[in-house]
């Protein structure tokens, strides 16, 4: 997973357009999102986060996750979202009173936040590149590993699952 | 087609399993299974038989856990050494065991009283206790993140039980985000540990952490981010300001199930990560670990003197113990010490859980006859209510570490790994413990003083009732924290690091 | 230093009876007073029957090895075992500490603090018999730091509870100031074991080994001793807890206080402190002396100043352990008989005193010294035996406490030959001083307290008891002279006083053996 092909000339150029295309939406989206004073402009901004995130996941190869980052947060995740803005009739349109008061507090912090990580990650993995000849196989490989070396939290997480079930009608409950 | 696709499959093997090892897990997932359909068939009456039968569950798991410390291997490591049973977490899945039975007994009539969705409860609690034993066994990041969700998901809504009540939800609320956040921030660690060294396994991480014999700067950010999500858990000052308000919201036997297994849960995963995969990093956790434990000990102690509520003072103190149980992180990675902080974080672990729940337990059977969780209402309890008085006395005084009650063993041990180091950083924050130690005993005595030396506020004496349940949960934690101290050897075989399968590159 | 291990069943019996005896009470019902004092009384006496076959199979030949030697391994994962033995230092105190719970039993027959509660006082007057026992036979330093701690919590509460209008903050001040004391001493006892290999904490391996410990370390280590110990002697200047715990402590929580608990901060240094460290504890014998001599001028000082009895009595507490320390500090075989000889004296004498305060507050309900006068001829017995207990604490010779005072300022003259002669000989100066203010200070009171008219607030009330009849009021019963219990709990104490203070060589003998052995390494 971690060969390093360092041959100029192998650098995708139309991956690396996709790329830049799709991570220049993902970002004015994710401000859209914090930004943004109508609840369902958020919601679907943040819609448009995740496709993003799916996309690429394509790009990288790894289609059996993008197909699932669709499937659970854009198709069972927003929805519940948008559900729940149904539900507890938040306010349609613009909303006036948002703003966090701390605001001043937080953003600097973010900033700071990302200029770490963005050095840090641009120092760990600058040099790294994706193999040119990569066959995907990463669902065979999901599968091979869920049913072998992740067996337990694979089962574990059907628990989760339950428990967050009866929780939820639980504490819902009208009683 | 579909033969391309086989051909490429690939060789997937069936994983072995060892049912004897996995039989605890086994036990209790057939438990919640069997508590909830038999809470299907039961009438409003006959709910009792869920609490009594996730006691039975949990004795059950805690039978099996003995035998697999009697018989076979002492070391059982299955799926390539990311599922382990090894003495380390047969000890750690009896503490989980033993306090899940408590915290049964505790709840079995609170519960029943207040009408609480009696078998979701159960239901629920159990699941915790799964994710818990599951987290002692695991040893790799995959498992380990899966294991704090599962034991920590439940326990949000655990908290959230009291719904009618506009703190119940708040202390909800507060805990799921606070907490999913915090899970949030560790995989993200651990996706970036496993970016850089391309392998979730524990053992491997280990030897793969600073391979090149000096630190990235992601692997330090992933320590780093790692160790944050789990200070959450262990309620570690700066991330402890979800306890007071949870703990004063939850029911109270899920309080006691919270600062007591569910910090030790964290803690588990704290050690076991510490000793197996960052023993390398010690530069990175060692003096992250002095700042947290420093913090917890000293602003946990201050915040608790102020307090007039029991429980948001035992949120307190129980912020402060975890800053004791901390410390001899802080110089796990120095050669030769790792042997006694093990030990004494285990050994600690072990007594605080028995104290904790005690004090928590008297708390319930307290505030069943005062319905007021005010320190003052403890007044004159001496008076009326000798038992419950000398209970509260015993496990506050072995919270403070006086002899020779359970905690000043686990107190000394800790005391022990830091002075061991002969470090400058061992140095200081034993001294920072020290004087913590004394000012803890002033708020511990306080709560003595009002039960043996004021008179009753409101003039009401009379006697208070224990439930059967309550008081042999009261019984066993009075018993384990008097033995513990009295005869510490019990205790003191625990924790070897030889148990600790892979602890430090071996 | 020989261990002799026949009969060691007796110590861990002598010690631990009590609780055999607070098992038995925990099971019956708190309004069974009476019977709680039996059962009380009858363990206290089993175990004072204990301690007396220990005094007689106790070989006083070889009073300087450990007898009634036992080992047996209890917390291996810290090499500490549970090692206990008896020698000629501590057997005195560890007599004493049961003679003592029996008096005070006694006293307590009709003598329950408000408000009441038998059972519970009782209870934790036994408990503080195992943890004052224990202390003094330990020979494992953690064996020896969980006994110190076990007295706290009875302690407190024996304060707290029963005791007078500040007891709250009496017990608090004494509860953290020993609990901070105690930190520091397990800091150094953990630094013992470090520094000699970490083999084992028992005392006789250190004391072989200790001469090892490097010398700048070893001063730290004992500074850390001598804090925690000095906080319970208590030497200045930590010994402000001591005048308000002694003071709202009930009589029988003062006795003990000062009879015994003092004692476990003296007996540290001479059992662990001095043979341990001996390098270290010459080059801080000056500051213990000095500091020992401003107790005694501090104390003397203090008592002049006080209008309250108890906190007269306490002052002087102060003062005597002093003396005690200054001995001490000389490291001599004649400094420290005097020490341990001063510190069974300082028991006898001062335990009678606060008996006295105690018997005079509960009949005149006060102790300010304005207020009580003409002692003498309200309860002559009464008076007679608080001058007599005057005249003990100030050195008499003749009664026990001369022998206390009197060698300790003499071996200030002649101090080990590794000590500063001059400092040790003005030392010796300023003390002698001090017992002519502690003579000054103790005859004032009884001047005050015994001589002259009774105060008019208290006569009419002196012969009520002799009129039968006129018992009906409630004052007028209370000012009647000693009666039964008081009698039975005082004689031993007063008898002992007298035969020590006439024959000290009968405790002289029991421990100059162990004493000579242990400041042999300074003198050989």
């Amino acid at each position: 997973m971690s060969a390093v092909i360092l041959a100029a000339d192998d650098i995708q150029v139309a991956q690396n357009i996709g790329f830049g295309i799709i991570a220049a939406i993902m970002v004015i989206g994710a401000l859209k999102v914090v930004t943004s004073k109508n609840v369902v402009h958020a919601a679907l901004s943040l819609v448009l986060v995740l496709s993003g995130a799916a996309a690429q996941y394509i790009l990288l190869g790894a289609e059996f996750v993008a197909v699932s980052q669709i499937l659970v947060y854009v198709g069972a995740v927003m929805v519940l979202f948008l559900f729940g803005v149904m539900l507890t009739r938040a306010k349609l349109g613009k909303e006036t009173d948002l703003d966090q008061p701390k605001a001043w507090l937080g953003v600097p912090v973010a900033l700071l936040m990302l200029g770490v990580l963005a050095w840090v990650l641009i120092d760990g993995f600058q040099d790294e590149r994706l193999p040119a000849d990569a066959t995907s196989k990463a669902a065979v490989e999901i599968s091979d590993s869920v049913l072998g070396p992740a067996l337990v939290p694979f089962l574990a997480l059907t628990f989760v699952l339950v428990a967050a079930v009866i929780g939820g009608i639980v504490l819902a409950r009208k009683d | 087609m579909i033969a391309s696709l086989l051909a490429a499959a690939g060789d997937w093997v069936a994983p072995t399993l060892d049912y004897h090892a996995l039989a605890p897990e086994i036990i209790l997932a057939a438990g919640i299974f069997a508590v909830l359909s038999i809470d299907l068939f039961l009438e409003p009456e006959q709910r009792w038989i869920t609490s009594a039968l996730s006691g039975f569950v949990m004795l059950g798991a805690l039978v099996t856990v003995g035998t697999l410390a009697v018989i076979g291997d002492d070391t059982r490591s299955m799926f390539g050494g990311r599922y382990v049973s090894d003495e380390y977490a047969l000890i750690l899945k009896a503490l989980f065991l033993v306090a899940g039975y408590i915290v049964v007994l505790m709840s079995s009539d609170e519960i029943e009283r207040g009408r609480y969705h009696q078998g979701e409860y159960y239901v629920l609690l159990l699941t915790s206790v799964l994710g818990m034993v599951m987290m002692a066994s695991s040893r790799d990041l995959l498992s380990i993140f899966v294991a704090l969700e599962l034991l920590s998901i439940p326990a949000y809504m655990l908290a959230a039980w009291n719904k009618r009540n506009s703190r119940g939800n708040e202390a909800g609320v507060k805990y799921y985000l606070l907490g999913v956040f915090a899970s949030a921030i560790t995989l993200y660690g651990m996706s970036l540990l496993y970016g850089v060294t391309g392998t979730t396994l524990l053992t491997d991480l280990g030897s793969a952490i600073t391979a090149n014999g000096r630190f990235s700067g992601v692997e330090v950010i992933a320590v780093a981010f790692i160790v944050v999500g789990f200070a959450f858990k262990i309620s570690a000052v700066p991330f402890h300001q979800w306890a007071p308000d949870v703990y004063e919201g939850a029911p109270t036997p899920i309080t006691a199930f919270l600062s007591v297994a569910s910090k030790a849960a964290g803690f588990v995963a704290l050690v076991t990560l510490t000793f197996v995969a960052f023993p390398n990093a010690e530069d990175v956790y060692q003096p992250f670990m002095w700042v947290l434990a420093a913090l917890s000990m000293t602003i946990g102690n201050l915040y608790a003197l102020r307090q007039t509520n029991i429980v948001r003072m035992l949120a307190y103190s129980s912020v402060s113990q975890g800053g004791f149980i901390l410390m001899p992180l802080t110089v796990a990675g120095v050669d030769g010490v790792g042997e006694s902080a093990l030990k004494a974080v285990v050994v600690y672990l072990v007594v605080y859980a028995a104290t904790n729940l005690g004090a928590f337990a008297v708390v319930i059977a307290v505030a069943r006859k005062t319905r007021s969780g005010e320190i003052s209402s403890y007044g004159g309890l001496f008076g009326y209510a000798p038992a419950l008085g000398v209970l509260m006395t015993i496990f506050l005084a072995s919270l403070a570490g006086i002899p020779p009650l359970g905690g000043w063993f686990a107190k000394f041990g800790a005391f022990k790994a830091v002075l061991d180091a002969d470090t400058g950083w061992g140095y200081s924050i034993a001294i920072i413990a020290a004087i913590n130690t004394v000012i803890s005993a002033a708020y511990y005595i306080t709560v003595m003083r009002e039960i043996w030396m004021k008179d009753e506020p409101t003039g009401d004496t009379t006697p208070i009732r224990t439930p059967p349940s309550l008081g042999a949960a009261l019984v066993i934690t009075c018993g384990a924290t008097i033995v513990l101290g009295v005869l510490p050897d019990i205790v003191g075989r625990f924790g070897d690091i030889t148990d600790l399968t892979g602890a430090l590159g071996r | 230093m020989d261990v002799i291990s026949d009969q060691n069943w007796v110590l861990s019996v002598g010690t631990f009876l009590p609780l055999a005896g607070v098992l038995v009470m925990l099971l019956i019902p708190k309004r069974e007073e009476l019977l709680h004092k039996q059962i009380a009384l009858i363990t206290a006496l089993a175990t004072l029957a204990v301690g007396i076959y220990t005094l007689v199979q106790f070989d006083y030949g070889q009073a300087q090895s450990l007898q009634f030697y036992a080992s047996t391994e209890w917390i291996t994962v810290i090499n500490s075992g549970y090692t206990i033995g008896l020698d000629g230092i501590s057997l005195p105190l560890y007599f004493l500490s049961m003679v003592i719970t029996v008096l005070v039993m006694i006293y307590s027959w009709d003598h329950i603090p408000s408000p009441g509660n038998p059972k519970a006082f009782l209870i934790l007057m036994l408990v503080l018999q195992t943890g004052m026992a224990g202390t003094f036979i330990a020979q494992d330093l953690i064996l020896f730091f969980v006994f110190f701690e076990v007295v706290l919590l009875p302690m407190y509460f024996m304060i707290g509870v029963w005791g007078g209008e500040q007891r709250q903050y009496a017990s608090l001040k004494f509860f953290l100031y020993t609990m901070f004391g105690s930190a520091l001493m397990l800091v150094a006892f953990l630094a013992l074991f470090y520094q000699t290999g970490r083999e084992s904490f028992s005392i006789p391996f250190l004391v072989e080994n200790g001469i090892n410990i490097d010398e700048d370390v070893a001063l730290w280590i004992f500074a850390g001793m001598f804090i925690g110990f000095a906080v319970k002697v208590p030497m200045f200047p930590f010994h402000t807890w001591l005048p308000d715990a002694h003071t709202q402590a009930p009589t029988q929580g003062s006795v003990i206080l000062a009879a015994i608990l003092l004692k476990l901060g003296t007996y540290g240094f001479v059992r662990i402190a001095i043979p341990i460290l001996p390098q270290a504890a010459v080059k801080w014998a000056p500051v213990i002396g000095v500091l020992a001599v401003i107790g005694i001028i501090y104390g003397a000082l203090g008592c002049l100043a006080q209008s309250d009895m108890k906190r007269l009595i306490a002052f002087s507490s102060v003062a005597h352990m002093g003396f005690v320390m200054l001995g001490i500090s000389t490291l001599t075989a004649t400094g420290i008989n005097a020490a341990l000889f001063g510190m069974v004296a300082h028991g006898l004498i001062t335990g009678m005193l606060f008996f006295c305060a105690g018997s005079i507050k509960e009949r005149y309900h006060t102790l300010e010294i304005k207020r009580l006068s003409g002692m003498l001829i309200q309860m002559p017995k009464l008076g007679w035996i608080l001058g007599f207990c005057a005249m003990a604490s100030l050195g008499l010779p003749g009664l026990a406490g001369f022998w206390g005072e009197f060698p300790a300022i003499l071996s200030a003259y002649n101090p080990a030959p590794q000590l500063d002669v001059t400092l040790f000989r003005t030392l010796m100066v300023i003390a002698a001083l001090g017992t002519v203010l502690a003579a000054a200070y103790l005859l004032w009171l009884y001047q005050r307290t015994a001589f002259g008219e009774p105060n008019p607030e208290f006569t009419g009330h002196g012969h009520a008891h002799a009129v039968g009849a006129a018992g009906n009021d409630e004052h007028h019963s209370d000012i009647h002279d000693v009666n039964i219990y008081e009698w039975v709990a005082w004689t031993p104490l007063l008898i002992a006083i007298v035969v020590f203070g006439v024959y000290p060589q009968l405790m002289f003998k029991v421990m100059d053996p162990a004493v000579t052995q242990l400041v042999g390494v300074f003198n050989p």
